[in-house]
């Protein structure tokens, strides 16, 4: 085999992939194909990474046991997944249930639970704290309240309760600020400044009285 | 939709463990790697596009394998000794057959060392045989793209330098038993001729 450049042996070998692959033109083909039966180096290169795509395509096609999809067939058919596995569980399927579910039931149950149950304590306070035959007139109303109240709150769609949570939340930080406005004032001008008032006159006076002692003093 | 379910997972189960199992090269985390993108289908069979459905198993797939990969580089010597279960059980006994066999070996151990996306790219398209489409879909990249990175993971699979040297010990083998044979039919053939002077 005669000699051949290194630059064109490293430009064949550069194209070697592209050859099996079949994406060089007839022309380049030809060239590469003379340029290996000239270079021992290029064509024991070649050979080997023939051998070696070779090898690779020959892996078989392997598919994984029946068992290991077992699990996900039973995800599938209503399981809840755990952090070990996939076990099947009445919970998962419950709240799945319960998120497919119209978006103003999905809001408006959690809401009617904490009415009922913060109307239910309240009653129960009353009742305790109460004698059965003087039960104030709030607590008469709060007995019908629930049902008014699951019945007012299905007026409501989702997104204006949700803006009137915001608009709560807005009222609540606003109401926070003057809050800590109002304090600053207020302890500005009744209590710190007053207090540095009195302080400072009880020190010139005590600083008079020294003065007029240490002029006073024959000695 | 449970029905639709089952027949995809028939349909692109071998693919995806395959993928897996080449990459990681341990059949155990295949497995796992196969559940959790098959999973994975199920949580997301709603916003799931159907028509490319191939494509996204295969990106759920090679997102786990990194995940695994990353997670077991640590304890990567304890990997192997129970990848080849399989593989072993299909041996033979003869000497050519075995150093098939150790070069393969040796082939998958040398994929498994590639860095993504080169491993991902040379197990899809040289192992898997997908097309340059399915892979540009499945890992989001052109298609020039894949094929600069798969000749790249080709040459750095050449450049291994423990396969190399297999292929050069296989190969003066085969040279040395050509000569040998080459000298036995000359003897033969020099036999002969004297027989017949």
């Amino acid at each position: 085999m005669a000699k051949t450049s290194e630059s064109q042996c490293y430009f064949v070998q550069l194209q070697i992939d592209s050859y099996l692959d079949g994406d060089l033109a007839s022309a380049q083909q030809q060239e590469f194909m003379s340029h290996l039966k000239q270079c021992e180096a290029c064509t024991r290169e070649f050979r080997f990474a023939q051998t070696l795509l070779d090898t690779v395509m020959d892996f078989q096609q392997l598919d994984c046991d029946e068992q290991v999809m077992e699990p996900i067939y039973r995800l599938a058919n209503g399981g809840h997944q755990t952090t070990q596995g996939v076990v099947g569980s009445s919970w998962a399927a419950m709240v799945r249930r319960f998120n497919s579910g119209p978006l103003l039931l999905r809001y408006s149950l959690p809401v009617a639970a904490v009415a009922v149950l913060a109307t239910v304590m309240v009653l129960l306070s009353i009742s305790v704290l109460t004698p059965a035959g003087d039960r104030p007139a709030i607590a008469q109303q709060a007995v019908v309240a629930p049902a008014q109240e699951l019945a007012q709150l299905q007026q409501y769609d989702p997104a204006e309760i949700r803006q009137a949570v915001e608009d709560l939340n807005l009222a609540i930080e606003y109401l926070n600020q003057i809050g800590r406005r109002t304090d600053a004032l207020i302890s500005d001008r009744f209590l710190i400044r007053p207090l540095q008032d009195t302080l400072n006159a009880s020190f010139e006076r005590a600083a008079i009285r020294n003065q007029e002692r240490t002029l006073n003093d024959p000695i | 939709m449970l029905a639709e379910y089952r027949q995809a997972t028939e349909q692109h189960r071998q693919r995806v463990y395959s993928f897996a199992y080449y990459s990681l090269r341990a059949k155990e985390d295949a497995e796992d790697v196969t559940q959790e993108v098959f999973i994975k289908l199920w949580q997301h069979w709603q916003k799931v596009d159907h028509g490319k459905l191939g494509a996204w198993l295969m990106r759920v797939a090679r997102n786990a394998v990194i995940d695994h990969v990353r997670k077991q580089r640590p304890a990567q010597a304890n990997l192997d000794h129970y990848a080849d279960v399989d593989d072993q059980a299909g041996r033979s006994d003869e000497a050519s057959e075995i150093d098939r066999q150790i070069f393969k070996d040796q082939l998958q151990l040398a994929i498994k060392s590639l860095d993504d996306p080169f491993r991902s790219i040379v197990v899809m398209r040289d192992v898997q045989g997908l097309n340059y489409a399915d892979i540009q879909a499945s890992l989001s990249i052109s298609e020039s793209q894949v094929k600069v990175y798969l000749h790249r993971g080709r040459r750095k699979l050449r450049a291994n330098t423990r396969l190399r040297q297999l292929f050069d010990e296989n190969l003066a083998q085969k040279s040395r038993a050509n000569q040998s044979h080459s000298g036995s039919d000359q003897r033969s053939a020099n036999d002969k001729g004297n027989h017949h002077g």
